[in-house]
């Protein structure tokens, strides 16, 4: 793996989300698994079982932190009890990147522990940009942003998604999380071609990519996490890899969890596509 | 008195401290590891791990059912699922795959 | 609409409790139709419209925090039974939203605010308010700071006017029921149901559990944390005022004085208690320096 700036150089390939039902196979047969995906939030604790379980798979693992409440497009500013403590966990983890959402979720002091998609609007951009910078300059380790899946659209918006997207990753100077299992989520809730998502992100950016699987129901897809990645979401990986070159693989599964084996087993399908000759032109040309 | 009777009472407290800590001392020092502790601890809750509150998933109304595969017939029957569709059963109602 | 504006809206119709049937309500707090509301930001597609995609994430806020909540409570939604327990956890969740970026804190209020609604809880409420005291007790011994204890040095320095602290990890109570070992026991049985009846056995309605007879009586007990495990032990009245006393930072002297108020523990035996008690504190770890 090539690696670049916005991931550290990482020459990590596909791993797993930490999970709690895993945990036994884990310690008892020691796995080889590249790397580990991490919750921040459940691990920002002052100490107790969590963490030792965390030193333990530190010992033979490498973990990769992943938040959930950092609400970059919040307009309120962060709680610096969040911050304090989130450096304190990448101290400890030694996490070579951080990821979190592009998305909004506390107001006023008030959460509502959601990932809820911003209006694509220029302040919007604004309020992020700063959020992300502020965020990177106290962690001091690269910050990567993911796309969230949506199932709602505002009348504010004034661009694309990954308008959107691009814009708040270039002006902030982070990295990207592309999530291919959100673009699809997203496009088929709200009506877009996914690739033309993933031909317009600014490749040479993308830190990281996740896969998952969702629900669908009559009118809309939920990202549930809880179903075997789909071959439409396998094909947005192909191309998101040709297009990036080989990148850090994270496979997220988080209810109805079946066996570690199962769950890894899906994760590798995705070597099908990293370990093909990968020309990645548009990096090449990104980096001339 | 009284400053007597006090006296006597953190006497003892500290006596208590000072033998407390050195059993704890000898204890962790010993091969038990620490066992001891454990022996007038109380009613043991375990050291189970309590699930994790944090995830990125969305959450599903239709929880515990396994989702809702192409090949079911919909979430029926559940109050949590009453009055939201349900779920598609083969996808046909969700717009074509866009794919250039 | 600017963002700000937007947050405030989406943010307030997210949070509003759901109908009974688990629907967006019509209506906002003020009023206002929740529609028009939805509609002044949240643009339709071609098969929701903003009501309806406004909906999924009303349904997913409240979706998340009450199994959030759930988990930490199981034996209160045991004891209560599945809907009464659903509906006092939208009451207590519209009165404390989460004020924390992590969900661990969701029920840091619950007991207090269970003792002053008892119409919520019917004729098990006192009872109720125990189990909801022992639960959150759980939640932060299970993770909570753990400090150095006190060495010999220290406390060979220690007089009358000592302030001393416990372990952070340390939760005292006071309840009205010895309940700790029905909390334990009904931990067990939904354990139990759920590894025999799989995942999804928390979704069907659960009556009031069936409950061995307990009677009342003054209990003092204290959850804490050795090594990874929790422990509830139970202290004396006298024990449970002393370490009260020292927890909220009064004096080594003040605190044994405050414990030993309106005893009945005979004067000639209250050195030897003292000792006693000590001694298995300081062998758990739990008395610490006061933190500067």
């Amino acid at each position: 793996m090539p690696g670049n700036r916005f991931n550290a150089y990482a020459d990590h390939t596909v791993g797993i989300g930490l999970r709690i039902p895993h945990y036994q196979h884990i310690f008892s047969r020691k796995p080889v698994v590249d790397w580990f995906e991490i919750i921040s939030e459940n691990f920002m604790i002052d100490a107790g079982r969590p963490l030792a379980m965390l030193d333990q798979i530190m010992d033979r693992y490498r973990v990769v932190q992943h938040g959930v409440s950092m609400y970059f497009g919040s307009v309120t500013a962060p709680d610096p009890e969040h911050l304090r403590r989130l450096k304190q966990l990448v101290q400890r983890t030694k996490t070579p990147w951080l990821s979190d959402h592009l998305c909004w979720g506390s107001v006023d002091g008030t959460y509502t522990h959601d990932l809820l998609p911003l209006p694509y609007t220029w302040e919007a951009v604004e309020r992020t940009v700063e959020r992300v910078r502020m965020v990177q300059d106290f962690l001091e380790i690269p910050v990567a942003v993911e796309n969230v899946s949506s199932y709602a659209a505002f009348t504010a918006s004034q661009m694309t998604e990954w308008e959107f997207l691009t814009e708040v990753v270039e002006r902030a100077d982070c990295g990207i999380l592309l999530d291919v299992n959100n673009i699809y989520v997203s496009a088929m809730n709200h009506e877009f071609n996914p690739m033309d998502y993933v031909n317009a992100v600014p490749a040479h950016r993308v830190a990281q990519i996740h896969i998952a699987g969702h629900s669908r129901y009559e009118k809309y897809i939920l990202d549930t996490h809880d179903h075997p990645v789909i071959d439409p979401v396998w094909q947005l990986y192909a191309r998101a890899t040709e297009r990036c070159g080989p990148t850090p693989t994270l496979l997220e599964w988080d209810d109805h969890i079946p066996s570690f084996d199962e769950v890894h087993a899906e994760a590798l399908k995705a070597n099908r596509y990293l370990r093909r000759k990968q020309p990645a032109q548009e990096l090449v040309e990104a980096a001339s | 008195m009284k400053n007597q009777l006090n006296a006597l009472l953190l006497t003892a407290a500290l006596a208590g401290l000072t033998g407390g800590t050195t059993v704890a001392a000898q204890s962790a020092n010993s091969a038990s590891n620490g066992s001891a502790h454990f022996t007038n601890a109380g009613l043991n809750f375990g050291s189970q791990d309590t699930p994790a509150k944090h995830s990125c998933k969305g959450k599903n109304d239709c929880k515990g059912q396994g989702g809702c595969k192409s090949s079911d017939q919909g979430c029926k029957g559940k109050n949590t699922c009453k009055g939201k569709g349900g779920c598609a059963t083969d996808g046909s109602k969700m717009p074509k795959a866009l794919f250039a | 609409m600017n963002l700000e504006s937007i947050q405030r809206e989406m943010a307030a119709a997210v949070m509003q409790p759901l109908t009974r049937d688990e629907n967006m309500r019509e209506r906002a707090a003020d009023g206002r139709s929740m529609a028009e509301i939805a509609e002044s930001f949240v643009a339709p597609n071609s098969r929701l419209n903003a009501f309806e995609r406004l909906e999924i994430y009303n349904r997913q806020y409240w979706y998340r925090v009450l199994s959030a909540l759930a988990e930490d409570f199981v034996a209160l939604r045991a004891v209560l039974g599945s809907r009464k327990f659903a509906s006092l956890s939208v009451a207590y969740l519209t009165e404390h939203p989460s004020r924390s970026f992590t969900m661990r804190n969701l029920g840091s209020h619950l007991p207090a605010w269970l003792r002053v609604h008892p119409e919520l809880t019917g004729r098990r409420h006192s009872l109720a308010v125990d189990i909801a005291k022992i639960e959150w007790a759980f939640v932060v011994a299970f993770d909570s700071a753990q400090r150095a204890p006190l060495t010999l040095a220290e406390i060979a320095a220690l007089d009358g006017s000592s302030q001393l602290s416990l372990q952070p990890h340390i939760e005292l109570m006071e309840l009205n029921y010895p309940a700790e070992n029905l909390v334990l026991d009904l931990h067990q049985r939904e354990k139990r149901q759920t590894s025999e009846a799989g995942l999804g056995s928390d979704e069907e309605e659960q009556p009031p559990a069936k409950l061995p007879r307990i009677r009342r009586k003054p209990t003092w007990l204290a959850a804490h944390r050795v090594e990874l495990s929790v422990f509830y032990l139970r202290l004396p009245r006298e024990a449970f005022l002393m370490l009260t006393a020292l927890q909220e930072g009064k004096m080594l002297a003040e605190a044994m004085e405050a414990g030993f108020a309106d005893s009945r523990i005979p004067a000639a035996r209250r050195a030897a208690k003292l000792q006693q008690w000590f001694k298995s504190w300081a062998e758990l770890g739990w008395i610490c320096a006061r933190e500067t």
